[in-house]
């Protein structure tokens, strides 16, 4: 490796430019000499100092809209990004509606989202219940009209819905839709995980993929269905039905998962920002049950079973199994 | 289709929100370029809320742009050089720039031999040419693309490529260097750079 082409290495890891081949010879020229891997570590450090926000933001929109004689819009904050979600979803499944209903009425639609951190207990007009885990959003047409009850989410909800055997109750995501009557249920489609899927406490549901109306499958209490991304067919499979809505009550369960999807879940459940500082570390997996920890506290217990440092940057932790030279 | 060509979409329709959005998502790095530019972040606001007041009266035309985010960058770019220039003749480039400040870097913990460090690396970057600082301004601070770089910059990526290099060489020799006054092991140094509280 010539040595004045190092820092441009570093740089195009660093800035999210390098293809496979320059992956394959970063790794390469890492596992030359423990200085190199030192020289990427600080400088990642440094890279990902956070630069300190301005509240100027807030004036150049309230500027821009004085400028253009506009009412500033009152929705404010990181909460559009997924209302722009939600309006996307909205259209993929505007024609189920339709067909759904067939009024004529404009349709109003009743909107609730949770920040992170947050759960929010929810009562439907025809005396179901939802609980909205955080960074959620559901929204269903006003007063629950229709043949159908449909409701919209985005993000993870257990429903307990109330029993109406002539009009079905149906949870729509970008990816499947969980058709029911009465019963109780956890569905989880937050579009950065990569699957959605649906699990079964009590009662009876079906689960279609939204993209293939012919591909269906009926759940029985503990079993879920799933729906990966990339995959066409949804899987079903097993679940524990206490874990189903553990986190309800704020606890976290996890059964054999991941360590990038804990990390997404404790992000959502602590507003933080978690980062894997190499790739092996995406292959641990966890069984683990935490109920008040803080994530500070839940991140070194996950560090007992398997040796990795923690870091802590603010809202960041930066998790690294790469070892110091002493 | 991507967040931000979502925006323009509806803002091309008169959706007021839609503007919102787009602030919320573009106001802050516009404004941490601009003020790299002009040196006053009172200046900076004022630029960058011209940006978005033009994009809203060129509402009906926006279909035509390719890439959303750089073109926010060269209009907030090209009035910061209208603002720069001594009189109304006189055309400025990016080669007549003279400075580009580079956003102070803060780190959450309050250790005064830190904060030192830190000192030590801003002022080696802000030793390099201001194209250099730009280039690794908009890579490291605003997460752009190197392609995106290229376009608000008009310098190819591979000199881009070159500029972010020699920023980081550089940072790492003001690294070595503290490490030379006080011969904190690895780990000590990594931790300063990270921050951590263990």
């Amino acid at each position: 490796m010539r040595e004045k082409n190092r820092f441009e290495q570093y740089a195009r890891y660093l800035a999210n430019e390098n293809n496979t081949n320059e992956d394959k010879s970063l790794e390469a020229l890492l596992s030359q000499d423990k200085k190199y891997l030192e020289e990427l570590k600080a400088l990642s450090g440094y890279w990902n100092l956070v630069q300190q926000k301005s509240n100027s933001k807030h004036r150049v929109v309230k500027k821009t809209f004085a400028k253009l004689g506009l009412n500033q819009p009152r929705k404010i904050g990181s909460v559009f990004i997924r209302y722009a979600a939600a309006i996307a979803l909205l259209l993929s499944v505007a024609v189920n509606i339709y067909l759904g209903q067939r009024t004529n009425d404009s349709l109003e639609m009743v909107e609730a989202q949770t920040a992170s951190g947050e759960v929010e207990e929810i009562k439907l007009p025809d005396g179901s219940t939802v609980w909205l885990n955080s960074m959620s959003t559901i929204f269903y047409p006003k007063g629950l009209q229709g043949k159908q009850r449909n409701v919209f989410l985005d993000g993870e909800a257990f429903f307990e819905v109330a029993k109406d055997a002539r009009k079905p109750f149906i949870v729509h995501t970008s990816e499947m839709q969980v058709e029911v009557l009465g019963t109780r249920f956890n569905v989880s489609s937050y579009n950065n995980d990569g699957y959605t899927s649906a699990s079964l406490e009590e009662g009876r549901v079906k689960v279609y993929n939204a993209k293939n109306d012919v591909d269906f499958v009926e759940l029985v209490p503990g079993q879920k269905a799933l729906l990966a991304e990339g995959q066409e067919k949804l899987l079903r499979s097993v679940c524990n039905t206490k874990d189903i809505s553990a986190w309800k009550e704020g606890r976290i369960r996890f059964y054999n998962t991941s360590l990038p999807q804990i990390a997404k879940k404790l992000e959502r459940k602590f507003g933080a920002t978690i980062i894997l500082m190499d790739p092996e570390m995406e292959k641990l997996r966890y069984t683990a049950d935490f109920e008040d920890e803080s994530l500070g506290e839940i991140l070194s217990l996950l560090n007992i079973a398997y040796d990795f440092q923690v870091y802590k940057n603010g809202n960041r932790y930066i998790l690294s199994t790469l070892k110091e030279q002493q | 289709m991507p967040l931000l060509q979502q925006m323009v979409l509806r803002i091309q329709s008169g959706d007021e929100q839609a503007l919102h959005d787009l602030m919320q998502e573009m106001a802050d790095e516009l404004l941490l370029f601009a003020t790299g530019l002009v040196k006053s972040s009172k200046l900076a606001e004022e630029i960058v809320s011209d940006t978005f007041v033009k994009i809203w009266h060129k509402k009906r035309k926006l279909h035509e742009i390719r890439d959303v985010k750089s073109y926010l960058y060269i209009i907030t770019r090209n009035a910061c050089f209208n603002h720069l220039r001594s009189s109304k003749e006189e055309l400025i480039s990016l080669d007549d720039i003279q400075d580009f400040q580079l956003p102070a870097m803060h780190s959450s913990d309050r250790e005064s031999f830190q904060e030192e460090m830190l000192e030590l690396i801003h002022q080696a970057i802000d030793s390099l040419p201001p194209k250099c600082k730009m280039a690794f301004s908009l890579a490291k601070i605003q997460g752009l693309r190197y392609k995106e770089i290229s376009n608000i910059m008009g310098i190819s990526v591979n000199t881009i490529n070159n500029h972010i290099a020699k920023a980081l060489e550089l940072i790492l020799e003001a690294l070595n260097e503290h490490k030379d006054l006080t011969p904190p092991s690895s780990k000590k140094l990594l931790s300063i750079m990270l921050g951590i509280t263990l």
